[in-house]
C-alpha cells in the first residue's frame, strides 16, 4: 500500500465523514429529545403491526421510545448520508482523477494502478469504518446529552452493518469508476442504487410473489435483520462483505484493462457502447443534443441525462405505487384509524387507507422531493460555482451579459427542470391512479406535483445561494442538502411535541405537504411562499456574485 | 480612430490579505497598438487582466477600456472586448462550433464566414466535441472565440499556450492584422520572441509593480549589448574601460568583447584608433532585456513612453 496516497485520500475526506456522522447524530438526538413524551405510546403501537405494513410505512418497529426514534433516525438518514460520502470517495478514487486530469501525474511516478487503487480503496474502507465508529459514539454521547437513554438498542451492531454498507456503496462507485472512467457516471449510478435500493428494500415485500428479489438491493442486507434491535446478522454482513470485496476485485480488473482518460479519449465501457448501435442511440438520445441558444436553454440541455433518469425513475415508482394500494388499503385502513398523531406524523401526516394518504406516504413525502430536490440541488450548485470550478466562468462573464443576468438566467432553468420533473410526477401519478383505479382526481394530482416542484426549486436556490456566496460547488451542494434535511427533519419531528410545533412553518416542508394538496388541491398561498422564498434567495444570491471576486 | 485611449488603469492595485497581487498599476494604452506585457510567473499579470475585465475587483485604483469605466460600464465594455484567460477552460460536451455559437448568441453580430475563415487559418476542426480536443486544438477555439466578433480591444493572457509553431505565425499574422485595422491587443506572454515580433510597446511587471514600460527600441537601446573587436595585435583592456557606456571588458589575446549600453560612437571611435581586423555584433532581444530587469539591482525602476 503507498502510504502516501492513503494519507492523502484520508485527509481529503476526513473532515466530511466526521462532520457528517456527527450532524446525523444530532439529528437523531435532536428527534429523542422531541418525542421523548409520545415514543413509548407510538413504538407499542408499531409493535402490534404486521411486518408488511411496518415495512410499507417504512417504520423500524423497535422496542422504547428511544429507539424507535432513533431507529427511524439512524435506518435512513444515516445509510444515506454516509452512504453517499462513501460513493464520493469510491467515484474520485480512480474516475475522479481521471475527470481532473491527476491521475495521469499520479501514474508517472514508478506505482503500479493496482497498488494506486488499492491504496485508496484501503482510505475508503478505513473511512466507512470511522464514519460508522463515529456516529455510534456520537449518538450514545447526543442521546446522554438530552437526558435519554439508549436502552436495548444494538447501536454496534447497526454501525458493523452499516460499515459494510457504505463500504460496498463505495465500492460499487470504486469499481464503476474504475471500468468507465467517467465520474458522473460512478457516482450517478451509485446513488442511483443507494436510493432504488431503499425503495425496492421497503416496497418489495408487499407484492406477493416479489418479496425475495428485495434480496438483490444492497439495502436489504443493511437493515432486513433489524441490527439495532437484534444484532449482528452475520449472513447478511457477510453478503456485503464479499460483495464489496468482489468489487474491489472487479475494480483492480476494469482500472488495468483499459487506456486511462485524459479528459479525452474512449473507455472501454463507451466503446462498447460505440460497438452497439442501438445503446449507443439511446444514451445519445437520453443525454440529449446540446442547445446553446441562451444560458437557460443550454444550462437545461446540460443536465438532460440526469434528468431524463430523474424523471424514469418518478415516473415508474408513481406508476406502480398505484395497483399496490388495492391489497393493502383495507389492513392500512384498521391500522390508520388506531394510529395517534403523532404516528401518523411520520408517515407524512396522513391517513393511508386513502388513496390520497398512501400515495402521499410512499410517493409525496419524501421520493418526490428528494428525487426532484436532488436535480435542482445539483442544478444550483453547478450553476455558478460549478462554472468557477471548472473555470468557464471567466469566459461566460466577458460577454456582456451582466451577472444578475447570469443567476437569473441559471435560475429559470432550474425552475424549468423542477417543472419538467414535476410533470413526470403527474402523469406517473396519473398512470399509477388509472391502473389501480383510484379515486384522485387530476386537478389535485397536478397540484401536489406542482408543489412538489417549487419545494424543489427552493432546495435548488438555496445551492444556488451558497454557490453565489462562495464559489465552492461542495459548499453549495451542501447548502441546499442540509436545507432539504434539516427542512424534512423538522416537518416530520416538531409536530409531534406541542410546544415545539409552531417552528415546523420554518420548514419548506410545510408549504409542501401540510396542505395535503393530493387530498385538498394546490394550496396557491403556500406554492407561493416557497416560490417567494426562492426569489428572495436568488435575489440574495444575486447581491453575493454582484459583490465578490470569481475565482480562478 | 479616436484618441480615447484603449486601456487606462489609474492606480490600481488589488491585495489579497497581505498579498500584494497588484501596486498602484499606471498603464495607457493607445487604440491600435499590440501591447506586450510581460512578467514571470506570479507578478501580477493575470491579476491585472482579470481586473480590467471585471472578474475580480480592485483594492483601489480604476480601469477604463475604451473611455468607459471597467465596473460600471462593464456590460458596454464586453461588446467591444475578446479575452483569452491563460488557463483557458470550455464546456467540454459541446462541440467548437456549439461553443462558438453559444457565445456568439451571448454577444451578436457574428459573422460566420469570417468564424469559418479564422478556424482554417489556425487549422481548428470545430465539429468535434471539446473534450476530446488536445490542449493546443483547444486553445484555437479559445482563440476563435476571442476574435470572432472583431472586438475593438483584445485582451489575451498567454494566448500561444500549445499551439505548434505554423499556427503561431498564424496567430501573430492575426495579431497584426488587428492592429493594422485601428484595433487594439493587450498581450502577455512568456514567448518573448513573440512579443518582441508583434509588440510595439512593452510593460514588463515585477512583484504586482509596474518595472518599465517604452517601446520595443527604446528597450532595446536601453539595454546592454556586446560587441567583440578582433585586432591585428594584442589590445589592452584600458583602450575601452573608460568609454563612456562601457559596462565591462572582457580581453583575450587580440580580441577584446565590450559590453555597453547607448550609442556606439565613442566604442567605435576608441577602436578604430587600432587597426580592426573584424567586428562581431549581437544585437540585444527581448530576452535578454527582460533578464536584465530581473537581475539584481537592475535596472532602477523607469516607466517611460
Amino acid at each position: 500500500m503507498l502510504a502516501t496516497i492513503f494519507t492523502k485520500s484520508i485527509r481529503d475526506r476526513s473532515v466530511a465523514v466526521v462532520l457528517s456522522a456527527l450532524a446525523v447524530a444530532l439529528l437523531g438526538a435532536g428527534a429523542v429529545w422531541i418525542y421523548r413524551d409520545v415514543g413509548d405510546l407510538i413504538a407499542q403501537l408499531v409493535a402490534g403491526m404486521p411486518e408488511t405494513v411496518v415495512s410499507a410505512v417504512g417504520l423500524s418497529g423497535a422496542g422504547t421510545g428511544t429507539t424507535f426514534v432513533l431507529g427511524e433516525m439512524l435506518n435512513l438518514l444515516a445509510p444515506m448520508v454516509l452512504g453517499g460520502i462513501a460513493i464520493s470517495i469510491g467515484t474520485s478514487a480512480i474516475a475522479g482523477e481521471e475527470r481532473d486530469g491527476t491521475l495521469g501525474l499520479l501514474l508517472a511516478n514508478p506505482r503500479s494502478r493496482t497498488s494506486v487503487l488499492l491504496s485508496k480503496t484501503w482510505a475508503l474502507l478505513v473511512m466507512s469504518a470511522v464514519g460508522s465508529l463515529f456516529l455510534w459514539g456520537a449518538v450514545v454521547v447526543a442521546v446522554g446529552l438530552v437526558g435519554s437513554e439508549i436502552g436495548d438498542l444494538t447501536l454496534g451492531a447497526m454501525a458493523v452493518h452499516l460499515m459494510a454498507f457504505t463500504m460496498f456503496m463505495g465500492g460499487l462507485a470504486l469499481f464503476i469508476g474504475a471500468w468507465t472512467g467517467n465520474a458522473g457516471v460512478a457516482s450517478g449510478a451509485s446513488v442511483g442504487v443507494l436510493i432504488f435500493s431503499f425503495l425496492a428494500a421497503g416496497l418489495l415485500p408487499l407484492v406477493n410473489g416479489l418479496e425475495n428479489v428485495a434480496r438483490i438491493f444492497p439495502w436489504y442486507y443493511f437493515n432486513s435483520s433489524k441490527p439495532i434491535e437484534t444484532g449482528i446478522d452475520l449472513i447478511d454482513l457477510s453478503v456485503l462483505v464479499g460483495g464489496t470485496a468482489l468489487l474491489i476485485g472487479g475494480a483492480v480488473i476494469g482500472v488495468n484493462r483499459r487506456d486511462l482518460r485524459a479528459g479525452a479519449g474512449g473507455t472501454l465501457a463507451e466503446r462498447l457502447l460505440k460497438g452497439h448501435p442501438k445503446v449507443a442511440g439511446y444514451v445519445e438520445r437520453m443525454a440529449g443534443k446540446p442547445m446553446v441558444a441562451n444560458i437557460p436553454i443550454k444550462t437545461v440541455t446540460d443536465h438532460q441525462f440526469a434528468a431524463t433518469i430523474s424523471a424514469a425513475a418518478i415516473f415508474y415508482t408513481a406508476v406502480l405505487v398505484g395497483p399496490m394500494f388495492n391489497g393493502l388499503s383495507s389492513t392500512l385502513g384498521e391500522l390508520t384509524s388506531a394510529m395517534p398523531d403523532a404516528l401518523l406524523r411520520i408517515v407524512g401526516g396522513v391517513d393511508m387507507s386513502t388513496p390520497a394518504g398512501w400515495y402521499h406516504a410512499e410517493v409525496f413525502s419524501l421520493v418526490i422531493p428528494a428525487a426532484i430536490g436532488a436535480l435542482t440541488i445539483m442544478m444550483g450548485s453547478r450553476a455558478l460555482a460549478g462554472e468557477e470550478d471548472a473555470t468557464t466562468m471567466d469566459l461566460l462573464l466577458v460577454n456582456p451579459v451582466t451577472r444578475s443576468k447570469v443567476v437569473v438566467s441559471k435560475f429559470v432553468a432550474l425552475v424549468a427542470m423542477a417543472t419538467l420533473l414535476g410533470f413526470a410526477t403527474f402523469i406517473g401519478t396519473v398512470g399509477g391512479v388509472l391502473l389501480g383505479g383510484l379515486d384522485l382526481t387530476i386537478m389535485n394530482i397536478a397540484g401536489a406535483s406542482f408543489q412538489g416542484a417549487a419545494l424543489a426549486v427552493l432546495l435548488g436556490a438555496s445551492a444556488l445561494l451558497g454557490g453565489a456566496w462562495t464559489g465552492r460547488p461542495k459548499t453549495a451542494a451542501y447548502s441546499g442538502i442540509a436545507v432539504g434535511l434539516v427542512g424534512f427533519v423538522m416537518y416530520s419531528f416538531l409536530p409531534v411535541n406541542e410546544n415545539l410545533a409552531v417552528w415546523a412553518k420554518l420548514s419548506p416542508f410545510y408549504y409542501y405537504s401540510d396542505n395535503l394538496p393530493l387530498e385538498n388541491g394546490i394550496s396557491w398561498g403556500y406554492t407561493g411562499i416557497l416560490f417567494g422564498v426562492s426569489l428572495l434567495l436568488v435575489g440574495l444570491a444575486s447581491l453575493a456574485f454582484e459583490r465578490r471576486d470569481i475565482r480562478n | 480612430m479616436s484618441d480615447t485611449p484603449a486601456i487606462v488603469t489609474e492606480g490600481l492595485t488589488k491585495h489579497y490579505g497581505e498579498v500584494k497581487a497588484l501596486e498602484d498599476l499606471d498603464l495607457a494604452i493607445s487604440q491600435g497598438e499590440i501591447f506586450g506585457f510581460l512578467g514571470p510567473n506570479g507578478a501580477g499579470k493575470t491579476t491585472t487582466m482579470r481586473t480590467i475585465l471585471d472578474l475580480i475587483r480592485p483594492t483601489s485604483g480604476s480601469a477604463r477600456i475604451m473611455g468607459l469605466d471597467s465596473h460600471y460600464d462593464s456590460v458596454e465594455i464586453r461588446k467591444h472586448i475578446g479575452y483569452v484567460p491563460g488557463d483557458l477552460a470550455l464546456y467540454k460536451k459541446l462541440t467548437g462550433r456549439e461553443l462558438l455559437q453559444y457565445f456568439a448568441n451571448l454577444r451578436g453580430g457574428v459573422d460566420w464566414t469570417y468564424v469559418d475563415g479564422l478556424a482554417d487559418r489556425l487549422m481548428s476542426d470545430l465539429s468535434r466535441k471539446i473534450g476530446e480536443y488536445s490542449s493546443g486544438n483547444r486553445q484555437k477555439v479559445g482563440l476563435i472565440q476571442a476574435f470572432m466578433n472583431k472586438p475593438s480591444v483584445l485582451i489575451l493572457d498567454e494566448p500561444s499556450t500549445g499551439l505548434d509553431p505554423l499556427v503561431q505565425q498564424e496567430f501573430q499574422a492575426m495579431l497584426r492584422e488587428v492592429a493594422a485595422d485601428g484595433r487594439t491587443v493587450f498581450l502577455s506572454s512568456h514567448t518573448l520572441s513573440e512579443v518582441e515580433r508583434v509588440a510595439d510597446r512593452v510593460a514588463i511587471i515585477r512583484e504586482g509593480k509596474l518595472v518599465v514600460v517604452d517601446t520595443m527600441e527604446a528597450l532595446k537601446d536601453k539595454a546592454i549589448r556586446t560587441v567583440t573587436f578582433h585586432f591585428a595585435a594584442p589590445i589592452a583592456e584600458e583602450v575601452f574601460s573608460a568609454v563612456p557606456g562601457v559596462r565591462g571588458v572582457e580581453v583575450a589575446g587580440s580580441a577584446a568583447t565590450v559590453s555597453f549600453e547607448g550609442a556606439m560612437s565613442g566604442l567605435l571611435r576608441a577602436a578604430t584608433d587600432h587597426d580592426v581586423v573584424n567586428l562581431t555584433h549581437s544585437e540585444a532581444d527581448l530576452e535578454e532585456i527582460f533578464l536584465a530587469y530581473y537581475r539584481n539591482g537592475q535596472p532602477a525602476e523607469q516607466v517611460g513612453a
